[in-house]
């Protein structure tokens, strides 16, 4: 979900862009260790490969579909910290380059969507794969990523109505509170969640054996 | 230089208009920009695109946001129309401001401040370009070969397979290119 500017107080996207900067620079470091003269040709065309993922369709039973986002996949197949460079890559680009998404809501998008959607995906199937069957990991890993990065989004608008607000106590950015805006993040997500279930399940079975770097 | 300080510049009216919550001051603001697209040296058509575009990008989520807050405020009797005006006159602006900037500055120049950033965001803008061209193929060869408006699960798990291992190879086969192309105009020594 893309938040244009306006809705998100400067006291909260100015730290979320240092906050955003600093796993970006870390996870850049970690792979110009790794990686050296490889390292912009190996982000580079993964976060092309995430660009395809993301704009992928899935079809739902009742004749709907969703886009499915990619994240988990590409965070099962490469890692997490990959996966958060690349996403982040690509929102930037349609943020700054082809002015699609806030720009002040980018480090917003970037840290719930790129780390907290790959890590999550990441640890989750890391621990349901002990339980379930591989099957059903996988979907439930690019579920709960989903559903973790519309809970981190809906807090964060979630808690601007209780901060922000002027002498009268009416609302100066995001309007609704926690009661309001957890559920309706978070229901539409179930469906956007399952989709992206299946995508990560398709997609992991598909390539998984076709790898050969994880970072 | 000058497309650094323009983006200092941006950044810091980015900012300032964040702060704004006055929806006087920012119907001004927003008369200011858009007197800045018609002064801009541009066609009357691009001129009218950067309005339209502004306007469309705010308009879907100020509709799930903006529009039941203030009719809930009618029922409740609580006057929500100077919300209503500032946070969309708000959310406007900035978009605005975002594109007559992207109009002035080049993006590109501006972050080259990090030779690996600036690099990364050319490389993987223009290959996107490619990407996104070989994607619509896809899908319209998907679609001339489906009959009817029903597509059938087995005819979409093959085409989903045939698309995902084909960019697969080929973001494999950039990465290889790149890499070649970089090393041939002496990005790394050797």
């Amino acid at each position: 979900m893309h938040i244009p500017d306006g809705f998100i107080a400067p006291q909260v996207y100015v730290p979320a862009y240092f906050l955003d900067g600093l796993f970006l620079i870390y996870a850049f470091r970690r792979f110009k260790e790794a990686l050296e003269e490889r390292m912009i040709p190996y982000i580079a065309s993964l976060s092309l490969f995430s660009f395809i993922l993301m704009s992928i369709a899935v079809p739902l039973p009742g004749g709907t579909s969703i886009h499915g986002l990619g994240i988990a996949s590409l965070s099962l197949l490469f890692g997490p910290w990959i996966a958060f460079i690349c996403v982040s890559l690509i929102l930037f680009l349609e943020a700054v380059i082809f002015g699609e998404g806030g720009i002040t809501t980018f480090p917003i998008n970037s840290i719930a969507m790129g780390f907290l959607g790959s890590f999550s995906a990441f640890y989750a199937y890391a621990i349901l794969k002990k339980f379930l069957s591989d099957k059903i990991s996988l979907f439930l890993a690019g579920f709960f990523s989903t559903l973790v990065s519309a809970f981190f989004m809906a807090l964060l608008l979630g808690i601007h109505p209780y901060i922000f607000k002027d002498s009268f106590g009416k609302p100066l950015y995001f309007p609704y509170g926690f009661s309001i805006v957890i559920p309706a993040l978070l229901l539409p997500h179930l469906i956007v969640g399952t989709g992206e279930g299946l995508l990560t399940y398709f997609v992991v079975k598909l390539l998984r054996g076709r790898v050969s770097y994880e970072g | 230089m000058k497309d650094k300080i323009l983006l200092s510049i941006y950044l810091s009216f980015l900012v300032l208009v964040s702060l704004v919550h006055s929806y006087e001051w920012l119907l001004g603001i927003l008369f200011l920009l858009c007197l800045t697209v018609f002064l801009l040296p541009l066609k009357k058509r691009e001129k009218i695109k950067i309005l339209k575009r502004s306007f469309f990008s705010v308009f879907f989520f100020s509709v799930l946001v903006s529009v039941p807050y203030t009719i809930v405020g009618l029922f409740i009797g609580d006057n929500r129309f100077d919300y209503f005006l500032m946070i969309n006159t708000r959310t406007l602006d900035l978009t605005l401001l975002t594109f007559v900037f992207l109009e002035v500055m080049n993006p590109f120049k501006a972050l080259d401040f990090s030779k690996n950033l600036s690099l990364l965001l050319v490389i993987t803008s223009s290959y996107a370009l490619v990407y996104n061209k070989a994607l619509k193929d896809f899908k319209d060869a998907f679609k001339s070969r489906s009959a009817g408006s029903r597509i059938r699960g087995e005819d979409f798990k093959h085409y989903l397979t045939r698309l995902v291992v084909y960019f697969f190879d080929k973001s494999k086969e950039t990465s290889e290119d790149i890499y070649m192309a970089m090393k041939s105009r002496g990005f790394y020594y050797d």
